[in-house]
């Protein structure tokens, strides 16, 4: 296994070295959002969900630590169990860690993005901002797709 | 010393016919304990009850008589469960036909959810939704023929309420068949519908 280095292959190394070292850093934490969407609700309802899957692409555990819209007069992240056949739904507190590479799904009946004090109703086939906070990243704004209550 | 060989020999004989016969007899084992209790809990469920409808009116259980239905309690401010529980419900009536069973939701929070309230919301889901309210003392009547349990959490205004999460499957004669659960599969709970299903 001993040969000695070539001249070019001696640059070749040391170049590769030098990009990855002056490549940008891997993320640490690099979350990825789709596919948000929330239930239609009528008049009067002053409370609804909204949902969406969460992945981490990035190399470190991410946090997610909060949820800010102003769609609702409150947004929180909540999560519903049932709890010897009864349904409960408590906030999440201290926020959730998404390990690398891993998915999470806010989805029905499970964790969700609690919204509080709707001012006015979901109308089906619009859409409205949502922003989720991170502990090491930073917050992403997506667009909430507002569908048919039965539809989902 | 012959004629205690003999008695041992009997003894033996006696011990193998007793034990043949103990087989023999002996049944297999008992079927399983819950079957009994289920059946006297599936005669406990359900029976007559008079609300009120999204008009306002009386609404008595007997206007229900000849459909199979599938009644569910909750409350219309719930974000999460209610809402993802009908719509489940709808979604499998679509599978099975629009007549194949009527879906009734019950508020247990009569205090926000009058008749107005229970109507638009049940509009909602685009498909005809029996929504149910009325006093306080109708809602605890028909919540402890179902074995339904609900609990405010919270004081304030926007307070949440923990509620039974299963549905109840009623057949054509308001009988008790069976419930769903929120975590039972799609195909478990299609199959427990179909044996409502008209």
């Amino acid at each position: 296994m001993i040969h000695r280095l070539s001249l070019r292959q001696v640059l070749t190394l040391g170049s590769a070295l030098l990009l990855a070292a002056c490549a940008p850093q891997k993320p640490a934490a690099e979350p990825v959002v789709e596919d948000a969407w929330a239930r239609s609700t009528v008049e009067g309802q002053k409370m609804a969900a909204a949902y969406f899957t969460l992945r981490n692409e990035g190399e470190t555990e991410l946090k997610l630590t909060g949820v800010s819209t102003n769609r609702a007069g409150s947004a929180s992240l909540h999560r519903s169990a049932v709890d010897n056949g009864v349904a409960t739904m408590r906030p999440l507190e201290g926020g959730l860690l998404i390990e690398p590479g891993e998915t999470i799904a806010f989805e029905p009946g499970g964790d969700h993005v609690m919204l509080e004090m709707l001012e006015k109703p979901l109308v089906e086939g619009e859409t409205f901002p949502m922003t989720l906070e991170f502990a090491a990243a930073a917050p992403i704004t997506l667009e909430v797709k507002i569908v048919g209550a039965g539809e989902r | 010393m012959r004629r205690l060989r003999l008695a041992l020999w009997a003894l033996v004989g006696l011990v193998a016919a007793g034990m043949a016969a103990f087989i023999v007899t002996s049944k297999p084992p008992a079927p399983r304990m819950e079957t009994r209790p289920a059946d006297d809990y599936a005669s406990t469920i359900g029976g007559p009850f008079t609300l009120v409808d999204s008009a306002g009116e009386p609404f008595s259980s007997t206007r229900l008589a000849g459909r199979p239905y599938a009644i569910f309690f909750g409350f219309t401010h719930c974000p999460d469960v209610c809402p993802t529980t009908l719509a489940r419900l709808v979604g499998m009536r679509e599978e099975l036909g629009a007549d194949s069973f009527d879906i009734v939701f019950v508020s247990v929070d009569p205090a926000r959810d009058g008749p107005e309230e229970i109507g638009k919301y049940g509009k909602l889901f685009e498909t005809p939704i029996i929504g149910l309210t009325g006093s306080q003392v109708q809602i605890d009547k028909v919540k402890k023929q179902f074995g339904v349990f609900s609990e405010k959490v919270g004081t304030a205004e926007n307070y949440n309420v923990d509620h039974t999460a299963s549905v109840f499957l009623m057949d054509v004669n308001g009988q008790f068949v069976a419930t769903i659960a929120p975590e039972e599969s799609r195909e478990t709970a299609l199959a427990k519908l179909r044996r409502i299903a008209g």
